[in-house]
């Protein structure tokens, strides 16, 4: 645990660690912009600014830029063969070897330019804030007093000419490195500096990190709850489902005369409470269905003829349609060879859905198309029709669980079926997409009407 | 005659199969838990066997079934289930799952007649 650098609430590890990699990152990409800054700055203060460098400094300055670069190159390649993940060579460990290659580095451009004299010198500053945000506390903070021992020990190094000063001119008037106050103030408010930013920095990083874990937390124990939920649903329907069945049962016995010839009259009605019991089974099958690929992603997955699948979902609605008085067109256009691999049941439920929502919201005289077609390779069904059209501001919501448009709430649209949100979780977990565009093209000003495209890409293409 | 044994903790179901058996010349017997299916089945050897899947507690019905071919009890067994489509299972016969038919609820009374007849004989109705 303390090996792997990682902090003891980091509790989501996946996470912890995918952040600190993208972190990571993030800091070659830096670096790179740094190699330019550097040699800007060594090209700009001698040329435009007139600093005097000697010989020695311009070698190893240029020389620093070209390790700079060259040990980022190496760094980049290192980082997509990093795993975010403990054990081993992990990531933190990589932050941390990058983190001390650039204060060595710095270090040695700082000595160069002038050592505390420097105006690079600010540039620790900049690295301890970075190094904050990503070490942990007691790694960032040893990291830190190394610093400030190392930056006292070379100005009073200088100062007491145990160390050789490296002097850049033109930008002072006269030497600082042995006035006694400048090295003394310079070295205590650089280690205060230092310190406070760390203290901050990391401060407002443990209480982000803190954060976002909690945050993860909490989402665990809602999408627990959740599935809970879901589960509980999922038992009490199956519960509904057993007296219905012994109903079923015996209306199958009457209404098949086993027991006997019936009369007309009561017959009819027997066959329609027949009919009203089979719808009611069919939705509760419908919602086991949809748990069970929720819940525990189970599906029923076939080999499917596409073209017949969408035929027989349009057939259910021929009879809805002409009793509503909406004209329903069907044009498929699939060859009787496409298939998809899908559950039948599921997928069958994506389209009753649409088309059967098409209707309801298609006023009379009106119509819906159903049309199936591949283009390139894709699979597109599309439900169009000259319904009441779907609110711009209720387009992107429509697929949120249990959101009804604005402009059939307290209209007598009864919500019924299992919701545009599921029927876009079957199209997705079908590697599929939905598209929804509202006017659809083919209403007039008062109907906009709807148009649902689904989209499965073919494998087999 | 052939005698079919029927085994669902559902009293109307157990109603419901032994009436549509029954006016097709079937005899009928009946158990409304697996002990007692069991206990039937020992007694009255049956030519087939009609076993719910879910009794008291989820799969008592396939324990039953594996228990009759534990002990070589080779008699045919259909399993009534309305969980195989419901829950997208794939049902198929295998030493797991040791039956020889499903059928599925709600019993249509054709659908029950007509896998009833692939193990046993139309009785000569009187």
């Amino acid at each position: 645990m303390i090996l792997s650098l990682a902090p003891e609430w980091a509790v989501h590890y996946k996470e912890f660690w995918e952040t600190v990699k993208t972190r990571n990152l993030w800091f070659i990409r830096l670096r790179y912009l740094a190699v330019v800054l550097l040699v800007g700055y060594i090209l700009t203060t001698h040329l435009l600014l007139g600093f005097r460098y000697t010989n020695e400094q311009f070698v190893i300055l240029f020389g620093s830029s070209f390790f700079l670069l060259g040990y980022n190159l190496m760094f980049d390649k290192i980082w997509g063969k990093t795993e975010a993940m403990s054990g081993g060579f992990n990531v933190l460990h990589f932050s941390l070897l990058q983190m001390i290659q650039d204060l060595l580095t710095l270090f040695v451009i700082v000595y160069y330019t002038g050592g505390p004299e420097s105006p690079v010198r600010m540039m620790f500053i900049f690295h301890m804030i970075i190094g904050s945000l990503i070490l942990p506390g007691r790694v960032i903070y040893s990291l830190a007093i190394l610093l400030i021992l190392a930056f006292s020990g070379i100005s009073f190094g200088e100062y007491f000419d145990l160390i050789a000063h490296q002097n850049v001119s033109g930008y002072k008037s006269e030497p600082l490195h042995n006035n006694f106050n400048f090295v003394i103030l310079n070295t205590v408010i650089f280690a205060a500096i230092v310190l406070t930013s760390v203290f901050i920095a990391n401060g407002i990083a443990v209480q982000l990190y803190k954060l976002e874990q909690q945050l993860l937390t909490s989402f665990d124990k809602l999408k627990k709850s959740e599935e809970e939920k879901e589960k509980y649903i999922m038992a009490v329907v199956h519960e509904l489902k057993t007296p219905l069945t012994a109903v079923m049962s015996y209306l199958n016995i009457v209404t098949g005369k086993i027991l006997g010839e019936i009369p007309h009259e009561p017959l009819e009605r027997l066959e329609r409470a027949q009919i009203r019991t089979r719808e009611a089974i069919d939705m509760i099958n419908d919602v086991l269905h949809v748990s069970r690929m929720r819940l525990f992603g189970q599906m029923n997955l076939q080999i499917l003829n596409m073209h017949e699948l969408v035929e027989s979902s349009v057939d259910k609605f021929f009879d809805t349609a002409i009793a509503k008085g909406v004209e329903l067109n069907y044009i498929n256009d699939l060859s009787r060879e496409t298939t998809l691999e899908g559950d039948p049941f599921l997928l069958t439920l994506v389209f009753t859905n649409l088309i059967s929502n098409g209707i309801k919201y298609t006023p009379h005289s009106g119509a819906v198309i159903v049309r199936a077609y591949r283009i390139s390779k894709e699979i597109r069904v599309e439900v169009i029709d000259s319904g009441i059209g779907i609110p711009k501001q209720d387009i992107d919501k429509i697929f949120e669980d249990f959101y009804r448009a604005s402009n059939i709430k307290g209209k007598g649209y009864e919500g019924a079926g299992i919701g545009l949100s599921i029927v876009k979780q079957i199209v997705e977990t079908h590697n599929g997409r939905i598209q929804l565009e509202s006017p659809s093209g083919f209403g007039d000003q008062k109907h906009p009407g709807t148009k649902f495209t689904v989209i499965f890409p073919l494998k087999n293409f | 005659m052939s005698l079919i044994a029927i085994i669902d903790d559902d009293p109307d179901i157990l109603d419901a199969s032994s009436l549509i058996l029954k006016t097709k010349g079937f005899e009928v017997i009946t158990a409304s838990n697996p002990v007692d299916g069991y206990k039937i089945v020992k007694e009255h050897k049956p030519d087939l066997i009609i076993l719910d899947v879910i009794m008291n507690e989820p799969d008592d019905g396939f324990f039953l079934a594996q228990k009759f071919r534990r002990e070589k009890i080779t008699t045919p067994i259909i399993m009534y289930t309305s969980i195989s489509k419901t829950l997208g299972m794939q049902f198929d016969k295998s030493d797991m799952v040791p039956v020889d038919e499903f059928v599925e609820k709600p019993i249509s009374p054709e659908a029950l007649v007509a896998k009833v007849l692939k193990f046993v004989k139309q009785p000569v109705e009187n």
